[in-house]
């Protein structure tokens, strides 16, 4: 029983116990240097202080709850340091993209924004007149625009709603740099009250809303990625690192799912290939047809939210070594498959020579909104990335990669008074780089180094080496890595804190 | 001491340290570890060295089960040591180990004497 209460008195005061000890062993150290003479002398007799405090410790019977107690203080230190480390990047990646990042126009380094200022209402909108006399009077701009929000009905598809606009003056556009996705941009004689025309962009916005673009536009963030002409210079190159990429991009907080495309819907960009029904040989030039030609990735359909209408689509299994396979779209299969089942059909296309048909799916718009969805140059097919003919690889094809991700959790956070629209979402690999090297060379000073002293000391001590002024060095060393770590995860948490209400003020 | 003589000098054998310790303490009232290891050192004759690694571990032991207790003072160099001593379990304990270690020294002298003879 007395056995008991002693060590149920050492689990609370094992602190006291080690320092005693510590404390002991230096007295007895002492005592011999004196006696002997010889400091080194008697430090090499006594051997390793910790290795002996340690095996001391034993007979308190606690030792393997230290050695938890110890397992689960560093398991903590870690995990908070890898909270930080994982929620600064996270965290630094948004605030990167929505405030440090140039605005999405061709100069943002020409734009300035001018509010009006008084002692009443603080920072506010530009009364309209001010804005016609320093239009006017201004030598130091090239031009003004004027822009200021408000809330309008929309009716007339489906259910009345209430959207947020903009009223702008009609040279807002150009002197942003940009051009109207749909239509035209106002013209001058139209920025006047009452003037025929007003309205145009509304119409856009209107249309916008009422044309099906054949995809999920909510949701959905595109990325430009161009390979290196080292990379691009053949075929070997250029798969592994379209195969790669996805996997690159998913990790990103925030993002579901991602695919691949050299031509994202409505960026009037595709390539046309010639193609033939069934498998036989290629007919005369002019008796073959043409479609619009998209290499994709698995994920394709799942990220753009496309309607798989019958069959499949690609998956992991449709690689070099299985028989070719295509998706088309519905106005492709009405075309050429008039009433009949297009699944198991074969088409023949230039370069990749036969390919079975395995699913189709709905049409999307890639020349505008206004595009003629029946046109027969319209067609579309898709081919799987990873069965991709290496002339379709180092072809003008490749040039341009798209990555397409579907993005949400952070975005949430965003403000949603118009802010998504100069949002570049562009992954940005240099502060994923920046986050794993920091996790790397953290793990090692915190994890390798004092394990590496720690084998350091044992091994002096094996050698009856000095060990003793050593092993309180790497006590020091220690303690000073758990404090350095500490306070570094205080500050990547702290930081990444007010990254995020900084984030929330926004809204 | 020379190299020797260190080499060849033997170990305390097994189980007796505990025994060894506590006789030390039974005779001298108080001692710290050094203090220990030295009496022993020097009544043996210098025959029996014990190692530091054996007996700050054998100490705490003992302090556990309650066969010593420990208390911390001056030394006579004015070094502040802590400074062991026998309870009276731990006296029970010691003669218990003396009787059991006579008993095995007989018995093994009672093997070893014909064949010398």
């Amino acid at each position: 029983m007395g056995l008991l209460f002693r060590r149920l008195g050492i689990l609370f005061r094992g602190g006291r116990m080690d320092r005693e000890l510590e404390e002991e062993m230096r007295s007895h150290l002492e005592t011999a240097a004196e006696e002997m003479g010889d400091d080194h002398a008697a430090r090499r007799v006594f051997g390793n202080p910790l290795l002996l405090r340690e095996r001391s410790a034993e007979a308190w019977g606690w030792r393997w709850l230290e050695e938890i107690k110890q397992d689960l203080k560093y398991a903590r230190r870690m995990l908070t340091q890898a909270l930080g480390i994982w929620a600064t990047t996270a965290i630094f990646s948004v605030v990167n993209g929505v405030l440090l990042q140039p605005l999405s126009y061709p100069e943002p380094g020409r734009l300035l924004r001018i509010y009006e200022t008084t002692s009443e209402m603080g920072r506010n909108s530009v009364a309209y007149p001010n804005y016609i006399d320093w239009r006017r009077a201004s030598r130091s701009f090239k031009d003004m625009g004027a822009t200021r929000g408000d809330e309008f009905d929309f009716t007339g598809a489906g259910e009345p709603k209430q959207i947020r606009g903009e009223y702008v003056s009609a040279n807002l556009i150009p002197v942003l740099g940009v051009t109207s996705l749909v239509g035209r941009n106002f013209l001058p004689e139209e920025d006047r009250q009452g003037a025929a025309g007003a309205g145009l962009m509304m119409q856009s916005v209107r249309r916008l809303w009422r044309v099906n673009p054949g995809f999920n536009t909510r949701q959905l963030l595109t990325a430009q990625a161009a390979l290196s002409p080292t990379v691009m210079a053949s075929p070997q190159g250029i798969r592994p690192a379209y195969q790669q990429l996805p996997g690159r991009v998913a990790p990103i907080p925030g993002v579901e799912s991602t695919a691949i495309t050299p031509a994202v819907p409505l960026s009037e960009r595709d390539s046309e290939i010639p193609f033939w029904p069934g498998a036989g040989p290629q007919p005369p030039s002019d008796r073959m047809t043409s479609a619009m030609f998209y290499l994709v990735t698995p994920d394709y359909l799942r990220v753009m939210q496309i309607p798989l209408l019958r069959g499949r689509f690609f998956n992991e299994r449709d690689n070099t070594t299985s028989p070719l396979v295509v998706v088309i779209d519905d106005v492709l299969a009405k075309h050429v498959f008039p009433g009949q089942d297009p699944i198991g059909k074969q088409l023949s296309l230039i370069v990749a020579g036969p390919v079975q048909v395995a699913g189709v799916v709905g049409h999307v718009k890639h020349w505008g909104l206004d595009a003629d969805d029946t046109a027969r140059i319209r067609d579309q097919i898709y081919f799987p990335f990873l069965q991709a003919p290496d002339k379709f690889m180092s072809g003008g094809v490749a040039g341009l990669l798209l990555s397409v991700a579907m993005v949400h959790g952070l975005l949430r956070f965003l403000p949603s008074n118009g802010m998504l629209a100069t949002l570049r979402a562009t992954p940005d690999w240099r502060i994923l780089a920046f986050g794993s090297t920091l996790a790397l060379a953290t793990t090692f000073l915190f994890g390798f180094a004092p394990a590496w002293q720690t084998l350091r000391t044992d091994l002096r001590s094996a050698m009856q080496a000095a060990a003793g002024s050593a092993s309180r060095g790497s006590i020091v060393l220690r303690k000073s890595l758990v404090a350095a770590q500490v306070v570094f995860s205080f500050v990547l948490v702290s930081g990444a804190l007010l990254f995020a209400k900084t984030l929330l003020n926004l809204r | 001491m020379d190299r020797n003589t260190e080499l060849s000098r033997p170990d305390i054998p097994p189980g007796t340290l505990d025994m060894l310790i506590l006789k030390t303490l039974a005779l001298h009232g108080r001692l710290h570890g050094y203090g220990i290891a030295q009496h022993i050192k020097r009544t043996s004759e210098d025959v029996l060295q014990v190692e530091e690694g054996s007996l700050y571990p054998a100490l705490q032991r003992m302090l556990m089960k309650g066969w010593t207790e420990a208390e911390w003072d001056q030394t006579s160099t004015n070094r502040r040591a802590r400074f062991y001593r026998i309870t009276r379990r731990g006296r029970k304990r010691l003669h218990a180990e003396i009787s059991e270690f006579t008993r095995v020294m007989s018995a093994i002298t009672r093997v070893i004497q014909p064949a010398e003879g």
